[in-house]
């Protein structure tokens, strides 16, 4: 057969050395040849990215099955290529002429079956998916409610979704971004609910990203947020579906990206980063005392260590002879002025957390007992921080971690930095002129044109039920 | 999108009390000793109904001209020339008034709060703020007001503390014990605190709910803050005997002092910088008005801001150089608010009235 090789032959061959050489040779493309009707077919793709069994089955077998039968007449040379398309166990089969597009395909775990004679390629998608299986998300755990989350594969993500949604007009729009590396994304929403007028702006900015690639959801969400001189996200990102599924319902829109479990809601207020899933799972009242209990905790993390700044170098006046006693005495020997301290300690508390989120878990709880314990009583022993420094950084610390939303906790304490600097300035009035500048910038943000402190501003008394409360439904 | 959002009927409210009461409650009742004495709570309620009066005929010239802001409106009465020097003279108040307003909190925090601190570095923390808020738009200011609201029910709340104090009701009496001249001469007083009406003129354009609704929003706001200055006046007279009040330059701000709790010794402490934000705040609807002559581009206008902002400073650092300098600010101011608040308006309704001049709906 060799001696006679037709001319089609070479125009594959040819083929698929341009191929390899837009992919400059790289060791991963594999080939593979098969007779058809005594034609030599080429079959191409990449080692890693195809699952081998499912080809073997799916493509291979019912080809070879087929063409090989006795009973077949011989089909014409012109009929095969619609044949193989139709007889091939897979879902989208498409066809691509252009090298460039044949490599991309390639690229993405397809199968690439060249004939001789046919100038367009079969693209048959092979892809070998080796997914994480659906779990709880480590960093949003709740008491109550549904153990599912996230994974880094888009189509399980928007199954997640599509299945809370079953009685809903859930509608999927699909997105490419990035303008060289594109990563798919998807769009979803409630027809019946959402704010079409968000809906354009958001497809808008989608479109208009202006990138050359898009790796991680928080890169997509700082390319089309509002504001990026903020501390505050204007966009929620959750692992959560039974949370993801709560802002639907509400009429927001979920956007995800391929290749990350994190998953963005949009547009959403401030309030959203102090609701938790957990809420609705129980009792109304107790739902509400965690939701104000939140809230407060955003307060305390951003005016405490202001507070006890102004008030110890500024207004000690206001304290009552007993307290002023029991606070001078402690921090009369201190070599640093109260804002020094609140810094050091605010730095430290920053280095420990750092230091423990990449250690493995034994040490992480080493270095807690060691940062914790034996620093924070040391500190004070050795006369170089108050006590009561301590107790307020603490304070502020884990007030600043109640946030259910990760975010928001971060943003918080990065807060607290300006505040201390006014008040160590200006005592109580630095602390009310930084409370009304944070008020004033929390009303000026925008999300998506949505304002981001609603309901307070604009005042609706009947959202404040739903974010301050958990109202009964 | 929301430049073009009417102000609702309870943002009206709660940003005319805000920008009404001001710094002038918390000198009042010392001021009314030398005059009104006992009797002050008279005169600040025949000030209340002067300012009633006043309103109303605001009220009368602005429905006539429901869409048009006041610069356009003064250009429309009077023709451009006239219109525009009377917009200059308008402008000037309101450059001068929030000018005011920055020296006259500055000063009481220097002396209340922070002894030690150079005024300059308060009042632009002061002003800081309130460009801030400036640079946006009317709706966003009004937002802000009503959240700021809190800090003055908040203020009123800590005034119910007093009540634990030894009040002394008989101070009030006689009643009309210092004459009719004195309650005059206590009014004139009075009406220097209840200022900040006259930008309901401003806002009347703004406002979605426009007619009878518009007058009762103002009238309403206008009874609860000269209830709020009665109330505060008479519980400063009824806790401080004259002789206090008479020493005292800040009656309603020490009268907290005697006021002992566990963890706080000191609620005077806390009821100043409290009552301060919403009072500075009001220097930004000044400002706005002031920057928002011509309705540009919100772009330019926000440029606007930031010039007049550096005009207030630069007036500010002037007037609050000597006592001297700042007593002939307060004299040029008060003859300019004279013509602002009464004289302005009064010649723009005789006129629309006389010319039959009147906005023609389409």
């Amino acid at each position: 057969m060799p001696s006679k090789r037709p001319s089609s032959t070479y125009d594959i061959n040819i083929k698929v050395d341009l191929i390899k050489k837009a992919m400059f040779q790289s060791d991963d493309i594999k080939t593979r040849t098969l007779y058809i009707q005594e034609m030599q077919c080429i079959c191409i793709y990449l080692d890693s990215m195809v699952d081998k069994s499912s080809f073997e089955k799916n493509v291979f077998d019912p080809i070879l099955h087929f063409f090989n039968s006795e009973h077949l007449k011989k089909i014409h040379k012109s009929d095969i290529f619609h044949r193989i398309s139709s007889i091939i166990q897979s879902a989208e089969i498409k066809t691509e002429q252009k090298t460039q597009d044949i490599v991309q395909s390639l690229r993405h775990g397809n199968l690439i079956l060249l004939i001789p004679g046919e100038k367009k390629a079969i693209i048959i998608p092979v892809p070998n998916t080796q997914n994480r299986t659906i779990a709880e998300p480590e960093n949003e755990k709740i008491i109550k409610g549904s153990r599912d989350g996230f994974t880094e594969d888009l189509n399980t993500n928007v199954f997640l979704l599509q299945k809370r949604n079953k009685h809903e007009n859930l509608v999927t729009k699909n997105f490419t971004v990035g303008r060289k590396a594109q990563t798919e994304a998807r769009l979803l929403y409630i027809e019946d609910l959402v704010d079409h007028e968000v809906l354009k702006e958001i497809v808008s900015r989608l479109r208009n990203i202006k990138a050359n690639k898009i790796q991680s959801s928080g890169e997509l969400e700082e390319q089309i947020e509002d504001n990026s001189y903020t501390v505050f996200p204007q966009v929620l990102s959750t692992e959560r579906p039974d949370r993801a599924q709560a802002y639907l319902s509400e009429g927001k829109i979920v956007l995800i990206l391929d290749e990350n479990p994190q998953v963005l809601v949009l547009p959403v207020t401030f309030f959203s980063f102090y609701q938790s899933p957990d809420d609705y799972n129980n009792r109304w009242f107790v739902g509400t005392f965690f939701r104000i209990i939140r809230l407060v905790s955003f307060i305390i993390a951003i005016i405490l260590p202001s507070l006890y700044i102004s008030v110890v170098s500024f207004h000690t006046e206001i304290l009552p002879l007993g307290l002023l006693y029991a606070l001078r005495v402690q921090t009369e020997f201190v070599p640093l002025t109260p804002f020094f301290e609140a810094i050091t300690m605010q730095v430290v508390l920053e280095l420990l957390k750092e230091a423990s989120i990449r250690l493995p878990s034994p040490i992480a709880q080493t270095i807690g007992v060691v940062g914790g314990l034996v620093i924070g009583t040391a500190v004070v022993e050795a006369g170089l921080v108050s006590n009561v420094m301590i107790v307020v950084i603490a304070l502020t610390a884990i007030a600043s971690f109640v946030a259910p939303v990760n975010q928001m906790g971060t943003g918080v304490r990065l807060l607290a930095f300006p505040f201390m600097i006014l008040s160590n300035t200006f005592g109580f009035l630095g602390l009310t002129a930084s409370f009304t500048l944070l008020i004033i910038h929390l009303c000026k943000l925008k999300s998506f044109d949505r304002p981001y402190f609603y309901p307070l501003s604009p005042l609706d008394i009947n959202g404040i039920k739903d974010s301050f409360v958990r109202s009964k439904k | 999108m929301s430049a073009a959002e009417p102000i609702t009927k309870s943002q009206l409210f709660l940003l005319l009390i805000q920008v009404q009461i001001g710094f002038g409650i918390l000198y009042l009742p010392n001021t009314l000793q030398q005059t009104a004495k006992s009797d002050g709570w008279i005169s600040i309620i025949l000030a209340g109904c002067t300012v009633q009066l006043v309103i109303v005929l605001y009220w009368l010239l602005l429905r006539r001209f429901p869409s048009l802001s006041y610069f356009e409106l003064t250009k429309k009465i009077l023709g451009a020339h006239l219109g525009y020097i009377f917009n200059v003279i308008i402008y000037i108040y309101l450059i001068l008034t929030s000018t005011y307003i920055l020296i006259a909190s500055s000063k009481l925090v220097k002396n209340v709060l922070l002894t030690f601190s150079p005024h300059w570095a308060i009042g632009f923390l002061l002003l800081a703020v309130c460009i801030y808020l400036c640079s946006s738009n009317l709706q966003i200011i009004v937002r802000v007001f009503t959240i700021l609201s809190v800090s003055i029910m908040f203020v009123i709340l800590l005034s119910f503390l007093s009540f634990s104090l030894p009040i002394e009701v008989m101070n009030l009496t006689p009643v009309g014990s210092s004459g009719m001249s004195n309650i005059i001469k206590g009014l004139k007083e009075s009406l220097l605190a209840l200022y900040g009406f006259e930008i309901i003129l401003f806002l009347y354009s703004s406002a979605r709910h426009k007619g009878k609704t518009f007058l009762k929003v103002i009238t309403f706001s206008n009874i609860f803050v000269v209830a709020i200055t009665v109330y505060l006046t008479v519980i400063a007279f009824v806790i401080l005997n004259p002789a206090m009040i008479n020493q005292l330059k800040l009656p309603i701000v020490y009268m907290f002092r005697p006021l002992h709790f566990t963890m706080i010794d000191r609620i005077d402490l806390i009821f100043l910088p409290l009552w301060s934000i919403p009072v500075v705040m009001s220097i930004v609807v000044y400002i706005y008005f002031a920057s928002h002559w011509k309705t540009t581009a919100p772009k330019k206008n926000n440029y606007f801001v930031y010039i007049n902002g550096a005009i207030v400073y630069v007036l500010f650092l002037l007037a609050s150089k000597s006592d001297q300098s700042f007593e002939l600010y307060a004299k040029y101011l008060n003859s300019i608010s004279y013509v602002v608040i009464f004289m302005i308006p009064f010649i723009l309704l005789l006129f629309s009235y006389i010319l039959k001049k009147k906005e023609h709906p389409s």
